[in-house]
Protein backbone atom coordinates (compact mmCIF):
# COMPACT_ATOMS: atom_id res chain seq x y z
CA UNK A 1 0.00 0.00 0.00
CA UNK A 2 1.31 3.57 -0.83
CA UNK A 3 1.19 6.64 0.95
CA UNK A 4 -1.70 7.55 -1.63
CA UNK A 5 -3.81 4.42 -1.10
CA UNK A 6 -3.20 4.83 2.45
CA UNK A 7 -4.37 8.56 2.33
CA UNK A 8 -7.25 7.56 0.29
CA UNK A 9 -8.39 4.28 2.99
CA UNK A 10 -8.00 6.47 5.62
CA UNK A 11 -10.04 9.51 4.48
CA UNK A 12 -12.95 7.11 3.32
CA UNK A 13 -13.60 5.23 6.82
CA UNK A 14 -11.54 2.34 5.83
CA UNK A 15 -8.57 0.90 8.02
CA UNK A 16 -5.12 1.09 5.84
CA UNK A 17 -1.76 -0.23 6.56
CA UNK A 18 -1.12 2.09 9.53
CA UNK A 19 -2.44 5.38 10.09
CA UNK A 20 -1.54 8.21 7.64
CA UNK A 21 0.91 10.73 9.05
CA UNK A 22 0.54 14.05 7.27
CA UNK A 23 3.61 16.75 8.02
CA UNK A 24 2.01 19.92 6.58
CA UNK A 25 5.10 22.01 6.59
CA UNK A 26 4.56 24.83 4.09
CA UNK A 27 7.92 26.87 5.02
CA UNK A 28 10.41 24.21 5.90
CA UNK A 29 11.83 23.55 2.31
CA UNK A 30 13.51 26.87 2.58
CA UNK A 31 15.47 25.44 5.38
CA UNK A 32 16.02 22.17 3.05
CA UNK A 33 17.13 23.93 0.30
CA UNK A 34 19.46 26.65 2.11
CA UNK A 35 17.09 29.59 0.65
CA UNK A 36 15.91 32.53 2.13
CA UNK A 37 11.55 32.18 2.79
CA UNK A 38 10.97 34.88 0.04
CA UNK A 39 12.63 33.35 -2.16
CA UNK A 40 11.48 29.68 -1.52
CA UNK A 41 7.67 31.41 -1.67
CA UNK A 42 8.21 33.13 -5.14
CA UNK A 43 9.53 29.49 -6.51
CA UNK A 44 7.39 26.90 -7.55
CA UNK A 45 10.28 24.79 -8.55
CA UNK A 46 12.07 25.52 -5.42
CA UNK A 47 8.73 24.58 -3.20
CA UNK A 48 8.00 21.52 -5.15
CA UNK A 49 11.79 20.20 -4.69
CA UNK A 50 11.45 21.53 -0.62
CA UNK A 51 8.34 19.15 -0.64
CA UNK A 52 9.67 16.06 -2.15
CA UNK A 53 13.40 16.78 0.30
CA UNK A 54 10.98 16.46 2.82
CA UNK A 55 9.20 13.59 2.32
CA UNK A 56 12.03 11.88 1.24
CA UNK A 57 13.56 12.72 4.76
CA UNK A 58 10.69 11.59 7.13
CA UNK A 59 8.71 9.76 5.11
CA UNK A 60 5.46 11.25 5.40
CA UNK A 61 2.14 10.44 3.70
CA UNK A 62 1.64 13.73 1.44
CA UNK A 63 2.92 16.65 0.45
CA UNK A 64 1.36 19.72 1.16
CA UNK A 65 0.82 21.93 -2.11
CA UNK A 66 0.50 25.00 0.10
CA UNK A 67 2.44 28.43 -0.08
CA UNK A 68 0.73 30.73 2.46
CA UNK A 69 -2.89 31.61 3.18
CA UNK A 70 -2.43 35.66 2.27
CA UNK A 71 -2.14 34.05 -1.70
CA UNK A 72 -5.51 34.30 -1.43
CA UNK A 73 -6.01 38.31 -0.90
CA UNK A 74 -3.11 38.86 -3.06
CA UNK A 75 -5.44 37.82 -5.91
CA UNK A 76 -7.45 40.68 -4.30
CA UNK A 77 -4.99 43.20 -4.54
CA UNK A 78 -3.46 42.76 -1.10
CA UNK A 79 0.39 42.79 -0.32
CA UNK A 80 1.57 40.85 1.72
CA UNK A 81 4.84 41.50 4.24
CA UNK A 82 7.32 38.64 5.70
CA UNK A 83 8.33 38.34 9.43
CA UNK A 84 11.70 36.93 10.42
CA UNK A 85 9.82 33.68 10.96
CA UNK A 86 6.74 32.28 9.69
CA UNK A 87 4.45 32.58 6.95
CA UNK A 88 3.82 35.88 5.05
CA UNK A 89 0.54 37.46 6.16
CA UNK A 90 -1.29 40.17 4.65
CA UNK A 91 -0.12 43.87 5.16
CA UNK A 92 -3.07 45.85 5.21
CA UNK A 93 -6.94 44.69 4.22
CA UNK A 94 -7.36 45.65 0.80
CA UNK A 95 -10.47 47.27 0.91
CA UNK A 96 -12.17 49.34 3.73
CA UNK A 97 -16.18 48.92 4.05
CA UNK A 98 -17.15 51.96 2.22
CA UNK A 99 -15.34 49.71 -0.56
CA UNK A 100 -16.95 46.54 -0.87
CA UNK A 101 -18.93 47.57 -3.87
CA UNK A 102 -15.96 47.06 -5.94
CA UNK A 103 -14.79 44.00 -4.87
CA UNK A 104 -14.84 41.64 -7.83
CA UNK A 105 -14.02 37.45 -7.88
CA UNK A 106 -9.93 37.72 -9.48
CA UNK A 107 -9.71 34.93 -11.66
CA UNK A 108 -6.71 32.62 -10.15
CA UNK A 109 -5.16 32.23 -13.38
CA UNK A 110 -4.26 36.20 -13.05
CA UNK A 111 -2.54 36.09 -9.64
CA UNK A 112 0.82 35.31 -9.58
CA UNK A 113 0.53 34.17 -5.81
CA UNK A 114 -1.80 31.68 -6.98
CA UNK A 115 -0.49 30.82 -10.27
CA UNK A 116 2.90 29.82 -8.82
CA UNK A 117 0.60 27.42 -5.89
CA UNK A 118 -0.75 25.66 -9.63
CA UNK A 119 2.56 25.18 -10.62
CA UNK A 120 3.73 23.70 -7.32
CA UNK A 121 0.85 21.40 -7.78
CA UNK A 122 1.85 20.10 -11.15
CA UNK A 123 4.91 19.61 -10.72
CA UNK A 124 4.63 17.68 -7.81
CA UNK A 125 1.81 15.71 -9.70
CA UNK A 126 3.89 15.00 -12.39
CA UNK A 127 6.55 14.02 -10.02
CA UNK A 128 4.60 11.51 -7.62
CA UNK A 129 0.43 11.68 -8.75
CA UNK A 130 -0.63 8.51 -7.63
CA UNK A 131 2.45 7.78 -5.33
CA UNK A 132 1.46 9.81 -2.32
CA UNK A 133 -1.19 12.61 -2.41
CA UNK A 134 -1.01 15.88 -2.85
CA UNK A 135 -2.78 18.34 -0.46
CA UNK A 136 -3.63 21.78 -1.16
CA UNK A 137 -6.34 24.39 0.65
CA UNK A 138 -8.71 26.68 0.09
CA UNK A 139 -10.44 29.48 2.51
CA UNK A 140 -13.92 28.94 3.15
CA UNK A 141 -16.14 32.13 1.36
CA UNK A 142 -17.38 33.34 4.95
CA UNK A 143 -13.66 33.17 6.12
CA UNK A 144 -12.07 34.91 3.52
CA UNK A 145 -13.62 38.43 4.03
CA UNK A 146 -11.25 38.46 7.50
CA UNK A 147 -8.26 39.05 4.81
CA UNK A 148 -9.57 41.41 2.85
CA UNK A 149 -11.69 43.92 5.10
CA UNK A 150 -10.28 43.16 8.47
CA UNK A 151 -11.74 41.22 10.96
CA UNK A 152 -13.53 44.01 12.61
CA UNK A 153 -14.85 45.81 9.93
CA UNK A 154 -16.14 42.15 8.34
CA UNK A 155 -17.82 41.09 11.67
CA UNK A 156 -18.91 44.76 11.46
CA UNK A 157 -20.85 44.05 7.90
CA UNK A 158 -21.62 40.42 9.11
CA UNK A 159 -23.34 41.37 11.63
CA UNK A 160 -24.57 45.26 12.00
CA UNK A 161 -23.85 45.83 8.82
CA UNK A 162 -25.68 46.54 5.34
CA UNK A 163 -27.53 43.03 3.95
CA UNK A 164 -27.33 43.64 0.74
CA UNK A 165 -23.43 44.42 1.01
CA UNK A 166 -22.75 41.69 2.99
CA UNK A 167 -24.37 39.38 0.63
CA UNK A 168 -22.16 40.59 -2.20
CA UNK A 169 -19.15 40.11 -0.28
CA UNK A 170 -20.54 36.90 -0.04
CA UNK A 171 -21.17 35.98 -3.33
CA UNK A 172 -17.79 37.40 -4.57
CA UNK A 173 -16.17 35.40 -1.93
CA UNK A 174 -18.25 31.88 -3.45
CA UNK A 175 -17.42 32.68 -7.12
CA UNK A 176 -13.46 33.11 -6.27
CA UNK A 177 -13.43 30.30 -3.71
CA UNK A 178 -14.54 27.46 -5.61
CA UNK A 179 -12.92 29.11 -9.26
CA UNK A 180 -9.76 28.74 -7.04
CA UNK A 181 -10.41 25.24 -5.67
CA UNK A 182 -11.01 24.12 -9.16
CA UNK A 183 -7.92 25.04 -10.32
CA UNK A 184 -5.88 23.34 -8.25
CA UNK A 185 -8.35 20.29 -8.47
CA UNK A 186 -7.59 20.77 -12.21
CA UNK A 187 -3.63 20.79 -11.69
CA UNK A 188 -3.10 17.65 -9.90
CA UNK A 189 -4.61 18.27 -6.10
CA UNK A 190 -6.05 15.57 -4.45
CA UNK A 191 -8.08 16.77 -1.90
CA UNK A 192 -8.30 20.27 -0.25
CA UNK A 193 -8.47 21.80 3.06
CA UNK A 194 -11.76 23.72 3.57
CA UNK A 195 -10.38 26.70 5.98
CA UNK A 196 -13.29 28.30 8.04
CA UNK A 197 -12.08 29.86 11.10
CA UNK A 198 -14.87 31.99 11.50
CA UNK A 199 -17.28 28.97 11.44
CA UNK A 200 -15.48 27.73 14.85
CA UNK A 201 -18.59 28.11 17.82
CA UNK A 202 -15.68 30.25 19.45
CA UNK A 203 -16.54 32.92 17.20
CA UNK A 204 -19.78 31.85 15.39
CA UNK A 205 -23.27 30.98 16.70
CA UNK A 206 -25.33 28.07 15.34
CA UNK A 207 -27.95 30.35 13.81
CA UNK A 208 -24.81 32.58 11.95
CA UNK A 209 -23.42 29.33 11.18
CA UNK A 210 -26.51 27.85 9.58
CA UNK A 211 -27.02 31.36 8.16
CA UNK A 212 -23.40 32.11 6.59
CA UNK A 213 -21.66 29.19 6.45
CA UNK A 214 -23.34 25.86 5.97
CA UNK A 215 -24.89 25.90 2.43
CA UNK A 216 -21.68 27.73 1.25
CA UNK A 217 -19.69 24.41 2.97
CA UNK A 218 -22.15 22.17 0.68
CA UNK A 219 -22.26 24.25 -2.23
CA UNK A 220 -18.12 23.88 -2.18
CA UNK A 221 -18.30 20.31 -1.32
CA UNK A 222 -20.16 19.02 -4.03
CA UNK A 223 -18.83 21.50 -6.65
CA UNK A 224 -15.33 21.92 -6.44
CA UNK A 225 -14.23 17.96 -7.52
CA UNK A 226 -12.22 16.92 -4.80
CA UNK A 227 -12.36 15.83 -1.12
CA UNK A 228 -12.65 18.44 1.41
CA UNK A 229 -11.50 18.62 4.96
CA UNK A 230 -13.36 20.64 7.37
CA UNK A 231 -10.13 23.03 9.26
CA UNK A 232 -10.82 25.68 11.59
CA UNK A 233 -6.98 26.61 12.35
CA UNK A 234 -7.01 25.09 15.76
CA UNK A 235 -10.46 26.45 16.93
CA UNK A 236 -13.10 24.11 18.59
CA UNK A 237 -15.21 22.59 15.84
CA UNK A 238 -16.59 19.35 17.63
CA UNK A 239 -19.49 20.58 17.24
CA UNK A 240 -18.96 21.08 13.47
CA UNK A 241 -18.89 17.49 13.00
CA UNK A 242 -22.85 16.87 12.10
CA UNK A 243 -22.57 19.96 9.58
CA UNK A 244 -19.21 18.22 7.78
CA UNK A 245 -21.06 15.25 7.49
CA UNK A 246 -24.32 16.37 6.33
CA UNK A 247 -22.99 18.98 4.03
CA UNK A 248 -20.73 15.68 2.42
CA UNK A 249 -17.18 17.03 3.63
CA UNK A 250 -14.90 13.90 3.74
CA UNK A 251 -13.26 14.61 6.94
CA UNK A 252 -12.96 17.07 9.58
CA UNK A 253 -9.58 18.21 11.57
CA UNK A 254 -9.68 18.30 15.54
CA UNK A 255 -8.87 21.26 17.34
CA UNK A 256 -6.45 20.06 20.14
CA UNK A 257 -8.41 21.61 22.94
CA UNK A 258 -11.26 18.47 22.19
CA UNK A 259 -10.97 14.98 22.76
CA UNK A 260 -10.14 12.78 19.74
CA UNK A 261 -12.22 10.64 20.89
CA UNK A 262 -15.44 11.99 20.93
CA UNK A 263 -14.32 13.27 17.17
CA UNK A 264 -14.00 9.56 16.47
CA UNK A 265 -17.04 8.58 18.40
CA UNK A 266 -19.11 11.68 16.66
CA UNK A 267 -18.43 10.43 12.92
CA UNK A 268 -18.88 7.10 13.62
CA UNK A 269 -17.40 5.73 10.53
CA UNK A 270 -18.68 8.11 8.38
CA UNK A 271 -16.51 10.99 8.13
CA UNK A 272 -12.65 10.76 8.42
CA UNK A 273 -10.83 12.52 11.59
CA UNK A 274 -7.66 13.86 11.38
CA UNK A 275 -5.27 15.69 13.60
CA UNK A 276 -5.25 16.70 16.78
CA UNK A 277 -1.22 17.42 17.67
CA UNK A 278 -0.66 21.03 19.19
CA UNK A 279 1.07 23.47 16.27
CA UNK A 280 2.05 25.96 18.56
CA UNK A 281 2.89 23.39 21.45
CA UNK A 282 5.32 20.96 19.06
CA UNK A 283 8.51 23.60 19.04
CA UNK A 284 8.64 23.57 22.47
CA UNK A 285 8.12 19.16 22.80
CA UNK A 286 10.97 16.89 23.12
CA UNK A 287 10.99 14.36 21.00
CA UNK A 288 9.53 12.22 23.97
CA UNK A 289 6.67 14.36 24.33
CA UNK A 290 6.02 14.45 21.13
CA UNK A 291 6.34 10.38 21.19
CA UNK A 292 3.64 10.63 23.95
CA UNK A 293 1.61 12.84 22.36
CA UNK A 294 1.57 10.65 18.91
CA UNK A 295 0.90 7.69 21.40
CA UNK A 296 -2.20 9.69 22.69
CA UNK A 297 -3.61 10.32 19.01
CA UNK A 298 -3.26 6.94 17.93
CA UNK A 299 -4.77 5.46 21.12
CA UNK A 300 -7.91 7.81 20.74
CA UNK A 301 -8.13 8.20 16.94
CA UNK A 302 -6.70 5.28 15.16
CA UNK A 303 -9.14 2.33 16.06
CA UNK A 304 -11.66 1.31 13.30
CA UNK A 305 -9.53 3.27 11.07
CA UNK A 306 -11.18 6.58 8.87
CA UNK A 307 -7.81 8.62 11.11
CA UNK A 308 -5.06 10.44 9.72
CA UNK A 309 -2.45 11.84 12.08
CA UNK A 310 -1.61 15.84 11.73
CA UNK A 311 -1.42 18.55 13.56
CA UNK A 312 -4.48 20.97 14.58
CA UNK A 313 -4.13 23.71 12.40
CA UNK A 314 -2.70 22.60 8.97
CA UNK A 315 0.59 24.29 9.75
CA UNK A 316 4.05 22.79 11.46
CA UNK A 317 5.42 25.81 12.55
CA UNK A 318 9.14 26.84 10.98
CA UNK A 319 10.72 26.17 14.32
CA UNK A 320 9.49 23.12 14.87
CA UNK A 321 12.80 20.96 15.90
CA UNK A 322 13.26 18.25 13.06
CA UNK A 323 13.88 15.75 15.99
CA UNK A 324 10.64 16.04 16.88
CA UNK A 325 9.31 15.56 13.90
CA UNK A 326 11.40 12.60 13.43
CA UNK A 327 9.83 11.10 16.49
CA UNK A 328 5.84 12.02 14.97
CA UNK A 329 7.06 10.23 12.45
CA UNK A 330 8.40 6.68 14.12
CA UNK A 331 6.02 6.50 16.76
CA UNK A 332 3.15 6.44 14.14
CA UNK A 333 5.25 3.71 12.27
CA UNK A 334 5.34 2.29 15.34
CA UNK A 335 2.26 2.01 16.94
CA UNK A 336 -0.29 3.02 14.22
CA UNK A 337 -0.01 -0.17 11.91
CA UNK A 338 -3.39 -1.84 11.64
CA UNK A 339 -4.31 -4.43 12.73
CA UNK A 340 -3.42 -2.61 16.39
CA UNK A 341 -0.86 -3.78 19.13
CA UNK A 342 -1.96 -3.71 22.45
CA UNK A 343 -0.18 -0.72 22.83
CA UNK A 344 -1.04 1.86 20.35
CA UNK A 345 -5.10 1.22 22.09
CA UNK B 1 -35.48 48.61 37.16
CA UNK B 2 -31.99 47.62 37.20
CA UNK B 3 -32.07 44.20 37.29
CA UNK B 4 -34.54 44.26 33.96
CA UNK B 5 -32.03 46.63 32.34
CA UNK B 6 -29.55 44.18 33.13
CA UNK B 7 -31.18 41.24 31.73
CA UNK B 8 -32.76 43.04 28.92
CA UNK B 9 -28.84 43.51 27.90
CA UNK B 10 -27.60 40.30 28.62
CA UNK B 11 -30.24 39.28 26.44
CA UNK B 12 -29.37 41.57 23.47
CA UNK B 13 -26.41 40.69 24.08
CA UNK B 14 -26.61 36.70 23.40
CA UNK B 15 -29.15 38.10 20.43
CA UNK B 16 -26.60 39.91 18.84
CA UNK B 17 -29.33 42.68 18.90
CA UNK B 18 -27.96 45.63 18.31
CA UNK B 19 -31.30 47.77 18.66
CA UNK B 20 -31.99 45.91 21.85
CA UNK B 21 -28.80 47.27 23.30
CA UNK B 22 -29.91 50.96 21.91
CA UNK B 23 -33.43 50.27 23.73
CA UNK B 24 -31.69 49.40 26.94
CA UNK B 25 -29.69 52.71 27.14
CA UNK B 26 -32.84 54.82 26.18
CA UNK B 27 -35.34 53.11 28.77
CA UNK B 28 -32.34 53.81 31.54
CA UNK B 29 -32.38 57.43 30.09
CA UNK B 30 -35.73 57.73 30.40
CA UNK B 31 -36.09 56.91 34.22
CA UNK B 32 -33.36 59.33 34.74
CA UNK B 33 -30.49 56.62 35.53
CA UNK B 34 -27.66 58.84 35.31
CA UNK B 35 -24.19 57.01 33.48
CA UNK B 36 -22.10 56.20 36.21
CA UNK B 37 -24.85 54.07 37.51
CA UNK B 38 -25.64 52.63 34.90
CA UNK B 39 -22.46 51.48 34.24
CA UNK B 40 -21.50 50.09 37.09
CA UNK B 41 -24.87 48.58 38.09
CA UNK B 42 -25.66 47.58 35.11
CA UNK B 43 -23.48 47.31 32.07
CA UNK B 44 -19.69 46.30 34.32
CA UNK B 45 -22.58 43.31 35.81
CA UNK B 46 -24.02 42.26 31.95
CA UNK B 47 -20.65 41.95 30.98
CA UNK B 48 -19.38 39.95 33.68
CA UNK B 49 -22.14 37.42 32.87
CA UNK B 50 -21.37 37.35 29.40
CA UNK B 51 -17.12 37.07 31.00
CA UNK B 52 -19.12 33.38 32.97
CA UNK B 53 -21.04 32.24 30.14
CA UNK B 54 -17.99 32.90 27.72
CA UNK B 55 -15.54 30.80 30.38
CA UNK B 56 -18.38 28.08 29.93
CA UNK B 57 -17.73 28.23 26.08
CA UNK B 58 -21.30 29.39 26.22
CA UNK B 59 -21.29 32.60 23.89
CA UNK B 60 -19.03 33.02 21.00
CA UNK B 61 -16.69 35.88 19.62
CA UNK B 62 -19.97 37.36 17.54
CA UNK B 63 -21.68 37.90 20.59
CA UNK B 64 -18.95 39.70 22.76
CA UNK B 65 -18.09 41.72 19.41
CA UNK B 66 -22.01 43.17 19.43
CA UNK B 67 -22.08 43.41 22.90
CA UNK B 68 -18.64 45.82 22.86
CA UNK B 69 -19.51 47.20 19.59
CA UNK B 70 -22.81 48.66 20.60
CA UNK B 71 -22.43 49.61 24.37
CA UNK B 72 -19.49 51.07 23.05
CA UNK B 73 -21.91 53.50 20.86
CA UNK B 74 -24.06 54.10 22.98
CA UNK B 75 -21.69 55.18 25.88
CA UNK B 76 -20.08 57.60 23.09
CA UNK B 77 -23.62 58.92 22.55
CA UNK B 78 -24.88 59.57 26.35
CA UNK B 79 -20.77 60.54 27.01
CA UNK B 80 -21.27 63.41 24.06
CA UNK B 81 -24.09 65.02 25.87
CA UNK B 82 -23.21 64.68 29.27
CA UNK B 83 -20.15 64.32 31.50
CA UNK B 84 -17.31 61.52 30.54
CA UNK B 85 -16.77 58.82 33.13
CA UNK B 86 -14.58 59.43 35.74
CA UNK B 87 -10.76 59.44 34.72
CA UNK B 88 -8.95 58.97 37.56
CA UNK B 89 -9.17 55.07 37.20
CA UNK B 90 -5.74 53.10 36.93
CA UNK B 91 -4.67 53.79 33.00
CA UNK B 92 -4.41 50.74 30.44
CA UNK B 93 -2.75 50.91 27.47
CA UNK B 94 -3.57 48.65 24.77
CA UNK B 95 -2.13 47.73 21.20
CA UNK B 96 -1.09 44.59 18.65
CA UNK B 97 1.94 43.63 18.09
CA UNK B 98 2.69 42.99 14.51
CA UNK B 99 -0.54 42.38 13.05
CA UNK B 100 -3.22 44.33 11.73
CA UNK B 101 -5.73 42.64 13.51
CA UNK B 102 -6.40 44.42 16.54
CA UNK B 103 -9.84 43.11 17.71
CA UNK B 104 -8.77 42.21 20.78
CA UNK B 105 -7.75 44.93 21.97
CA UNK B 106 -9.82 47.11 20.39
CA UNK B 107 -12.91 44.57 22.70
CA UNK B 108 -10.86 44.53 25.81
CA UNK B 109 -10.65 48.93 25.94
CA UNK B 110 -14.85 48.76 25.88
CA UNK B 111 -14.76 46.20 28.67
CA UNK B 112 -11.71 47.68 30.80
CA UNK B 113 -13.42 51.36 30.62
CA UNK B 114 -17.06 50.13 31.69
CA UNK B 115 -15.12 48.03 35.00
CA UNK B 116 -14.15 51.68 35.46
CA UNK B 117 -10.56 51.98 34.41
CA UNK B 118 -9.02 54.64 31.94
CA UNK B 119 -8.06 52.26 28.55
CA UNK B 120 -5.92 54.11 25.99
CA UNK B 121 -5.49 52.02 22.44
CA UNK B 122 -2.04 52.62 20.82
CA UNK B 123 -3.09 50.88 17.40
CA UNK B 124 -1.97 48.05 15.71
CA UNK B 125 1.00 46.85 13.22
CA UNK B 126 3.29 47.93 16.08
CA UNK B 127 7.01 46.50 16.33
CA UNK B 128 8.09 46.51 20.25
CA UNK B 129 10.29 49.18 19.92
CA UNK B 130 7.13 51.56 18.42
CA UNK B 131 4.41 49.85 21.09
CA UNK B 132 6.71 50.66 24.03
CA UNK B 133 7.36 53.83 22.98
CA UNK B 134 3.93 55.09 22.26
CA UNK B 135 2.75 53.06 25.88
CA UNK B 136 5.20 54.96 27.87
CA UNK B 137 4.04 58.00 26.43
CA UNK B 138 1.02 57.08 28.24
CA UNK B 139 2.57 56.33 31.44
CA UNK B 140 0.10 53.43 32.10
CA UNK B 141 -0.06 51.29 34.67
CA UNK B 142 -0.75 48.65 32.82
CA UNK B 143 0.23 47.49 29.35
CA UNK B 144 -1.47 44.81 27.31
CA UNK B 145 -0.39 43.92 24.29
CA UNK B 146 -2.45 41.07 21.96
CA UNK B 147 -1.40 39.30 18.65
CA UNK B 148 -2.75 36.99 16.18
CA UNK B 149 0.49 34.95 14.69
CA UNK B 150 2.60 33.15 16.20
CA UNK B 151 5.72 34.67 14.86
CA UNK B 152 4.39 37.92 16.52
CA UNK B 153 3.73 36.19 19.83
CA UNK B 154 7.63 35.28 19.51
CA UNK B 155 8.23 38.87 19.79
CA UNK B 156 6.22 39.52 22.63
CA UNK B 157 9.94 38.67 24.74
CA UNK B 158 11.02 42.05 22.99
CA UNK B 159 8.35 44.14 24.53
CA UNK B 160 8.67 42.52 27.95
CA UNK B 161 12.76 42.85 28.25
CA UNK B 162 11.95 46.95 27.12
CA UNK B 163 9.32 47.41 29.48
CA UNK B 164 11.79 45.78 32.15
CA UNK B 165 14.70 48.13 31.35
CA UNK B 166 12.61 51.54 30.72
CA UNK B 167 9.75 50.82 33.34
CA UNK B 168 10.00 47.92 35.61
CA UNK B 169 7.06 48.74 37.18
CA UNK B 170 4.90 48.57 34.44
CA UNK B 171 3.15 45.67 34.23
CA UNK B 172 2.64 43.31 31.01
CA UNK B 173 -0.28 40.99 30.29
CA UNK B 174 -0.90 39.58 26.86
CA UNK B 175 -3.05 37.64 24.88
CA UNK B 176 -4.31 36.18 21.67
CA UNK B 177 -4.94 33.40 19.54
CA UNK B 178 -0.93 31.49 20.29
CA UNK B 179 -1.47 32.45 23.72
CA UNK B 180 -4.64 30.37 23.94
CA UNK B 181 -3.77 27.46 22.09
CA UNK B 182 -0.51 26.92 24.37
CA UNK B 183 -0.30 28.08 27.53
CA UNK B 184 3.04 27.58 28.45
CA UNK B 185 3.55 30.35 25.63
CA UNK B 186 3.35 33.38 27.53
CA UNK B 187 5.73 31.97 30.00
CA UNK B 188 8.27 31.00 27.43
CA UNK B 189 7.99 34.94 25.85
CA UNK B 190 8.35 36.24 29.49
CA UNK B 191 5.29 37.56 29.78
CA UNK B 192 4.58 37.70 33.43
CA UNK B 193 0.56 37.46 32.93
CA UNK B 194 -1.53 36.99 30.29
CA UNK B 195 -5.51 36.48 29.58
CA UNK B 196 -6.98 33.83 27.55
CA UNK B 197 -9.82 36.13 26.45
CA UNK B 198 -10.88 39.49 26.12
CA UNK B 199 -13.64 39.61 29.42
CA UNK B 200 -11.52 37.66 31.47
CA UNK B 201 -8.67 39.96 30.67
CA UNK B 202 -10.69 42.92 32.80
CA UNK B 203 -9.78 40.93 35.70
CA UNK B 204 -6.23 39.94 35.27
CA UNK B 205 -6.04 43.46 34.36
CA UNK B 206 -7.54 44.48 37.52
CA UNK B 207 -5.51 42.69 39.87
CA UNK B 208 -2.18 43.87 37.98
CA UNK B 209 -3.39 47.36 38.51
CA UNK B 210 -4.88 47.36 41.68
CA UNK B 211 -1.80 47.72 44.02
CA UNK B 212 -1.04 50.80 41.80
CA UNK B 213 -4.37 52.16 42.49
CA UNK B 214 -3.97 51.92 45.98
CA UNK B 215 -0.64 53.24 46.23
Amino acid sequence: MNAYQRVVAALTGREPDRVPVLLLMPTQGAGELGLPLPTYLGDPEAMAEGQLRLQARYGHDCLYAFSYGAAEAEAFGASVEYHPTGSPVVSEPPFGIQEVGRITPPDPHRCPALVRTLRLIELLAAEDKGRLPILANVVAPPSLPVMLLGMEAWLELLLLGDAGRRDQVLEVCRAFTLAWGRAQVQAGADALGYFDPLASPEITTPAQFARFHLQTMRLVAEQVGAPLLLCTAGARNLQLLPAARETGMAGILASAAESLADYKQQADGKLAVAGNLNNIGMAAWTPAQASQEVRSCLAAGAPGGGYLLCDQHGEIPTETPAAVLEAIMQTAQQYGRYPLHQEGR
Amino acid sequence: MINRLRQDLIRSYLDCDREGVHQVFAQAAAAGVGLATFATKVIEPSFETLGELWSRGEVALTQVFVAARAVDLEVAAVEARAAPLPSDAPKVVLGTLIDAHGLGARLLSVFLRMAGLQAVEIGSRLTPEELVDRALREQPQVVAVSCLMLHSAYRMREVSQLLQERAPGVRLVVGGAPFRIDHTLADRVGAESWAPDVISGVSVIKSLAAPRAAG
